[in-house]
């Protein structure tokens, strides 16, 4: 081991950076963001009922979020909205 | 001095060396969306080669966070002063001046760093500075912190899409090991080299004096100088895995530790077979021919510095176009948008990322069920679980992944911790 | 005014003129076609030359040369010129040629971290003595216009000093934390070390490299790192000692009693970022090495000799003038 102790530095004061970005609960800010969510799974091959379930697990706090907020009709509309007519069937 | 073609900026340009190109030449695509900055490749090559003494602020590998980080610190926006000092308003590009082979992203029009420097009469190869000690300081600082639209942190405007008002993405940088390397320029004894048979650029560490005219000239800051030797070092590609000469390669070239350690699997190398002329040849199944020159959602880094980088980038989809346009030239917009909806092709070579270490020198792709359409951003897009192979050097199967992951669920009822 | 013509007798004077004006140069020592060069005598030594006192007063034998120097701006990287002049002695022993160079710096530059450079000096010869090398010039191509460099570098002189490889990095940068260097004792990972580059070497016997070049970009080590000496900075002024056996290994410049050859002179100002091409260098001065060895009553040139011998050469040379003229002026006999 060696070294010495290392003092304080006033350039790297080891703070979290957390950026606020203001949304009023309508319109585009929510919905957008929602469906971004579901349309990267989808890229990434989930299907529907897989999806939904990110909405349902309390555990991922920022799409449960949504579902608190929307109820969870409004996510499955836009889950349809993404996976269009096959939403029904559940994909593979 | 000579002129040599450069087919990143479609044209001709000054170099100290004439026209010579190696037979093989190193290259990699990585997929900056993908990029979480776990650095586990920076630890990858720091465990492999710089853990030594005067090695201690080396990363020949290195993460750092755009717009305001870069290792050193402003690495790329001093050098971009300095040209535009020299050519003011000059570094544009002319789109629309384009060939799919000769100049795939248009015809640059400004002054590249060797053409700079010969208009300053600097008295060096190419336009540079040496970074001060303190620069290289803090790799990742400024790690996570976004740039924001407004200029008020306090009251940023609402996220808007796909480019984000507020916004930040990580750039993960080796040597380059370019065509017409700056390093390999500047060095006034020769003592840099790029090999015949991989293209890999690397300094000489019994020839090297320690003059750090590389240093100071190689725009992307890749040779560093170690203090306790006196001679400079920068990244070699860990030439031996390359050279097939690793145990584990079983002979055949394989990744580097950077690639191979890859966790968030952005990073796919190889090697591109040249033209004499420098061009890459004509390689339909080779997955970095594709994803360079057939679909071209990877574009070169800073390409109008004129050294011709051969580490490719898949640019992020959420950061705003001109920034992005400046760092990687105009081929970005299309790029994106190839990126974005994927091609049923492209979709199976991106699951070669990371499915094997061995370098992938062809690819098959064995056709499968369609999964579904969906609808995204307005557009329809299909996916399809298509089987993609991957053959060794020699031939040999390497890899042989589908597009659609296995997937298996546990019943939830029965386990508490099942998700 | 009378034809000049030539008779027999004018004939016979004008060579005779013209020889004893030839005796009385080649006895100065001086070969009136380098004459446009300045000039560095290596006169012999009477007395011990002092390998570690740069001061000792052996070096009152030299005379002193203060050489031009100017920046470096033949080839890329250009830079330099900031320090003006060089003072060059140099003196031999029949052993050993001793080149002495002073000059001002007020700052004493090692290479230490990754911005700073050190301070230097070099001296450069011709390989083949007599062989005309452009100068400014690392040598030229063809295999006999290469040339020698003596390079001395302050902080290889700070290495003998201290005995150590290199600074320490915890020397350098206090406060820096590292838990742990794997293999630390496995060479390999001294890269440059382990490939005996000269520039890393750890155990450093002199502080000044032996090198050869026939060109810009080509300088190599020599074979033999025979080439010693010191270096000290006082009161911000450098004074180096170059010195080399004047028995000859193969393929090096004859630098023994009686050669005439050429010498340039290199300074490095570390705290200017000089390195490599960018230096304050000088053209080539003709280097004479005296021919006689020290306490066989050999010349001695200190100012007053030089003196002495100037108005003896004067009045010799105006005799011989008288003799010409007179071959060739005086009215034809019949």
């Amino acid at each position: 081991m060696q070294g010495a102790r290392k003092s304080y530095e006033t350039s790297d004061p080891l703070e979290a950076i957390a950026v606020r970005i203001p949304w009023d609960g309508e319109g585009d800010g929510l919905e957008a963001m929602a469906r971004c969510f579901i349309e990267e799974y989808a890229r990434m091959g989930w299907d529907p009922p897989r999806i939904a379930k990110l909405f349902a697990n309390p555990y991922f706090a920022g799409t449960n979020g949504v579902l608190e907020l929307r109820g969870s009709d409004w996510v499955q509309r836009l889950i349809g909205e993404v996976f269009g007519p096959t939403a029904a069937e559940g994909g593979d | 001095m000579a002129d040599v073609f450069n087919w990143q900026l479609g044209r001709k340009m000054r170099y100290r060396f004439p026209e010579a190109h190696p037979e093989w030449q190193f290259a990699a695509v990585f997929n900056i969306n993908r990029c979480i900055a776990c650095q586990t490749c920076s630890m990858a090559c720091k465990s492999t080669w710089t853990f030594s003494e005067g090695q201690e602020y080396m990363w020949w590998n290195n993460v750092e966070t755009k717009p305001y980080g870069g290792y050193p610190h402003q690495w790329d926006v001093h050098l971009l002063q300095m040209l535009e000092q020299v050519n003011p308003g000059g570094q544009t590009w002319d789109a629309a001046n384009k060939d799919a082979k000769t100049a795939p992203y248009g015809t640059y029009q400004g002054m590249t760093i060797f053409e700079a420097a010969a208009k300053q009469n600097a008295g060096q190869e190419a336009l540079g500075y040496l970074p001060k000690d303190e620069d290289w300081t803090a790799p990742n600082l400024y790690e996570d912190t976004a740039r924001n639209g407004t200029g008020d942190l306090r009251r940023p405007k609402p996220v808007s899409l796909p480019e984000h008002e507020t916004w930040f993405f990580y750039l993960q940088r080796i040597c380059n090991h370019c065509t017409y390397p700056a390093c390999l320029a500047a060095c006034p004894r020769n003592a840099i080299y790029k090999r015949h048979e991989d293209g890999i650029v690397l300094i000489d560490q019994s020839r090297c004096r320690g003059y750090r005219k590389c240093a100071e000239e190689c725009p992307y800051k890749k040779p560093m100088f170690r203090t306790t030797t006196r001679v400079s070092e920068k990244c070699i590609a860990c030439y031996p895995r390359i050279e097939g000469a690793d145990p584990l390669s079983d002979g055949v070239p394989m990744e580097t530790r950077c690639m191979s350690a890859c966790v968030g699997k952005i990073r796919l190398q190889g090697l591109a077979r040249l033209n004499s002329d420098g061009t890459w040849a004509e390689d339909r199944s080779n997955p970095l021919y594709f994803l360079v020159h057939v679909e071209r959602v990877a574009l070169p880094l800073y390409p109008q510095f004129g050294t011709g980088p051969n580490v490719y980038y898949i640019p992020p989809r959420w950061v705003p176009r001109p920034y992005l346009r400046q760092m990687f030239g105009p081929g970005v917009d299309d790029a994106i948008a190839r990126y974005e909806l994927p091609s049923r092709e492209l979709t199976a070579v991106l699951q070669l990322f990371r499915a094997t270490r061995t370098v992938i020198f062809r690819y098959e792709i064995q056709e499968g069920p369609k999964v579904r359409d969906v609808t995204v951003g307005g557009k329809t897009w299909s996916l399809y679980n298509d089987t993609v192979v991957g053959f060794d050097k020699r031939g040999r199967e390497a890899v042989r992944i589908t597009v659609m992951e296995p997937f298996y669920e546990r019943p939830s009822d029965r386990y508490i911790n099942s998700v | 005014m009378k034809r000049l013509g030539l008779t027999r007798g004018r004939r016979a004077a004008l060579p005779l003129g013209l020889l004893v004006a030839a005796v009385l140069l080649a006895v100065a020592g001086v070969n009136p076609v380098r004459s446009q060069n300045p000039l560095l005598v290596a006169p012999a030594a009477s007395g011990k030359v002092s390998t570690t006192n740069l001061y000792s007063s052996v070096w009152d034998q030299a005379p002193s040369v203060d050489v031009t120097l100017s920046m470096q701006n033949v080839t890329n990287p250009m830079g330099g010129g900031e320090v003006a002049t060089v003072r060059a002695r140099a003196l031999h022993d029949g052993k050993r040629l001793y080149i002495l160079l002073e000059w001002g710096d007020s700052t004493r530059d090692l290479t230490l971290g990754l911005t700073q450079y050190g301070d230097a000096a070099a001296v450069e010869f011709p390989r083949t003595p007599g062989k005309t090398v452009p100068s400014f010039c690392m040598g030229d191509v063809a295999p006999d216009r290469g040339v020698n460099i003596w390079q001395w570098r302050a902080v290889w002189q700070e290495d003998i000093a201290t005995k150590q490889a290199s600074a320490s990095i915890q020397a350098l940068h206090p406060d820096m934390q590292v838990d742990l260097y794997p293999f630390r004792n496995d060479p390999v990972y001294m890269t440059a070390r382990d490939v005996n580059n000269l520039v890393s070497i750890p155990a450093r016997t002199t502080p000044i490299d032996n090198l050869v070049a026939n060109q810009f970009g080509t300088l190599t080590d020599a074979p033999q790192q025979d080439v010693h000496g010191l270096g000290e900075w006082r009161d911000g002024r450098w004074r180096v000692l170059l010195y080399r056996d004047m028995t000859q290994p193969a393929g090096m410049p004859s630098l023994s009693p009686g050669t005439t050859t050429n010498v340039a002179l290199a300074v490095w100002d570390g705290a200017r970022g000089n390195r490599d091409g960018m230096k304050s260098v000088s053209s080539f001065l003709d280097l004479q090495i005296a021919a006689r060895t020290a306490g066989g009553g050999g010349l001695h040139w200190g100012a007053g000799q030089t003196l002495a011998l100037l108005i003896g050469m004067f009045g010799a040379a105006t005799v011989g003038l008288f003799v010409l003229i007179y071959a060739v002026v005086r009215p034809p006999e019949r």
